[in-house]
């Protein structure tokens, strides 16, 4: 029982959970985008008595660009920013080009990713840890984030870097190495099941509201917006 | 609600060019919802004040606060001990409030930071439209709820005018007669009897409708390459 | 004696009807990070209290409105007005990393409210 189990975790779970994975990032993108529609942007004549600015200087330009995309300079949190942004560029790289990942795919398919140094994944994965302490004590410590705190975000957060501390845990030989490796892939595919469709799913959210809808904040050159 | 645009970073400058400590107040009411002069368009401007300034006066100070509403003496209560210390006052709501300011704290200097422009509704983020120039004489009735005094260039109370170019103004032709509007909107409704009275005239200058375009949207909605 | 004012509840679950997928939507994606918190000058002005969190008063009205299926009782719904009349002047400036409208969720726990004869009264 435990041995078919094992071998069920290792082998068809792995393809199941991309393909839950895959399909559940289609739908609800799809789900997502009939929720916005296309809209025109108002084009007007400018004012006679607006004059476009003449030969700016570099302060100016700076400031005009701040203008332009409506940064809150003082209300930014830097620091906060910062992990967020390392946490989340680590955590989507660090799996895609760490070199066991590749090895495997290479002896199954004959094709793989370029691969990063180990000893830079192993960073990469530290940095993910970290991050993940850093936002565990934001969320016990700063009244802030506990006051909308709820069991489930603990628990997203762990099953976020489950895969990244279990990971570490076999690279660097912590434990009995069959058991964490079982337990590895079997984080990996929780997080890639979850996904899709938990609050997981803002990898996808993100990039539509923020970069394809126009709002205050919206990035880039947005053209839908929200139809409920 | 009140619609108002930011004035140009160089003017605000002069007026408090002589003042040490400046204290931005941000409105939480119209002007914040026009993106002129919420809490993050105090920021700005904060920003944008100390990096104009520079490193010639070491000193100075500039300090930012957003109340909920600067037309109601109840929530300006916060400002006082800020005030105290302040040189001069900054104000980034409309002119009902910069003057209410200057009213509480007559010792202080008050300098409007945007140009109130309208009561106006929202088009797009950070594109409004004119619609009312609160003249206190509401004709709307019997308009078919256009406004002649806020959209047609000559504010006629008995239109339209013999300048009218078919649907067009003479003044502007990229303008619409209003008159031409409200005389298509109440013969669909059936409600020409409505303009056939004639109304006394009020004594208004000639404005045609305003658009506030937001600094930092030009390039969105300006048709024209600027 | 006083006389226990009962809450219709039929307005109320027709506008989580008509607007189930915007607020679920909204709560489902919120990670309850607190990165709106600064955006709301009401939150600065008060000292940094949370509950003038823009996420804390949109969890705290329509997401519990909508959990709890619109069945709610006269006094909770009471805070709620509190929450979105008192501390919110709905100046729709409210940060979302994520761009969830957060506004528009506020305005949901208003018009839930304003069903109740619930709403911020100026001369009280």
């Amino acid at each position: 029982m435990i041995g078919f189990l094992i071998t069920f975790i290792k082998g068809p779970l792995i393809w199941i959970s991309f393909i839950v994975f895959g399909g559940g990032l289609i739908v609800q993108t799809f789900r997502l985008l009939k929720l916005t529609q296309k809209k025109e942007t108002r084009r007007i004549v400018p004012d006679k008595a607006f004059k476009p600015p003449t030969e700016l200087s570099k302060k100016e330009r700076f400031l005009r660009y701040l203008m332009s995309q409506r940064v809150n300079p003082l209300a930014l949190n830097i620091c906060l920013v910062l992990v967020s942004f390392i946490f989340h560029v680590c955590l989507i790289m660090t799996p895609i080009f760490v070199l066991g990942h590749n090895v495997m795919l290479d002896t199954a398919f004959g094709i793989s990713f370029f691969s990063l140094p180990e000893q830079v994944t192993d960073i990469m994965t530290k940095f993910v840890i970290a991050g993940a302490i850093i936002f565990l004590m934001r969320r016990l410590l700063l009244r802030r984030v506990r006051i909308i705190s709820t069991v489930y975000d603990y628990l997203l957060l762990l099953i976020a870097v489950a895969p990244f501390v279990t990971g570490f845990m076999v690279f660097h030989h912590v434990l009995n190495y069959n058991t964490i490796i079982l337990l590895h892939v079997l984080c990996g595919e929780l997080l890639l099941m979850m996904i899709p469709f938990s609050k997981f799913f803002h990898m996808v959210f993100f990039f539509i509201s923020r970069f394809m809808i126009i709002s205050e904040h919206s990035l880039g050159n947005p053209k839908r917006s929200w139809h409920y | 609600m009140i619609k108002a645009k930011s004035k140009p970073i160089k003017e605000i400058f002069n007026y408090i060019e002589p003042y040490q400590d400046v204290l931005i107040v941000g409105c939480g009411g119209c002007v914040s919802v026009c993106l002129a002069g919420g809490q993050k368009e105090v920021n700005i401007l904060q920003t944008e004040l100390e990096l104009l300034r520079g490193k010639r006066k070491p000193a100075d100070q500039f300090r930012g606060y957003t109340v909920e509403r600067q037309c109601n003496e109840q929530y300006l209560g916060a400002l006082d001990d800020m005030v105290e210390t302040a040189d001069c006052i900054l104000s980034m709501a409309c002119g009902a409030g910069v003057q209410f300011l200057a009213k509480k704290y007559p010792d202080k200097p008050v300098f409007p930071a945007v140009n109130t422009v309208a009561i106006g509704v929202d088009l797009d983020i950070g594109l409004y439209e004119e619609q009312c120039r609160a003249c206190g004489e509401c004709v709307l009735a019997y308009t078919a709820g256009i406004c002649p005094v806020t959209r047609c260039a000559k504010g006629l109370f008995n239109g339209p005018c013999g300048g009218t170019n078919g649907e067009k103004c003479e003044v502007n032709p990229d303008l619409n007669c209003a008159w031409h509007e409200i005389y298509t909107r109440l013969a669909a409704q059936n409600r020409l009897d409505n303009i056939l009275e004639i109304r006394p005239p009020m004594q208004w200058q000639n404005q045609i409708k305003r658009t506030i375009v937001q600094k930092g949207y030009e390039q969105r909605y300006y048709q024209e390459e600027i | 004696m006083l006389k226990q004012i009962e809450i219709n509840t039929d307005p109320i679950q027709a506008i989580l009807k008509q607007n189930r997928k915007e607020i679920k939507f909204g709560l489902s994606m919120c990670a309850h990070c607190s990165l709106c918190a600064e955006s709301c000058f009401l939150f600065i002005s008060n000292g940094n209290d949370p509950e003038y969190m823009p996420s804390y008063k949109f969890i705290n009205s329509i997401g519990k409105l909508y959990k709890k299926k619109g069945r709610v009782s006269k006094q909770v719904l009471e805070e709620m007005r509190d929450l979105v009349f008192e501390k919110c002047v709905l100046c729709t400036r409210c940060y979302c990393p994520f761009g969830i409208d957060i506004p528009s969720l506020i305005t949901l726990g208003r018009d839930v409210c304003r069903t109740q004869g619930l709403f911020r009264e100026y001369d009280r």
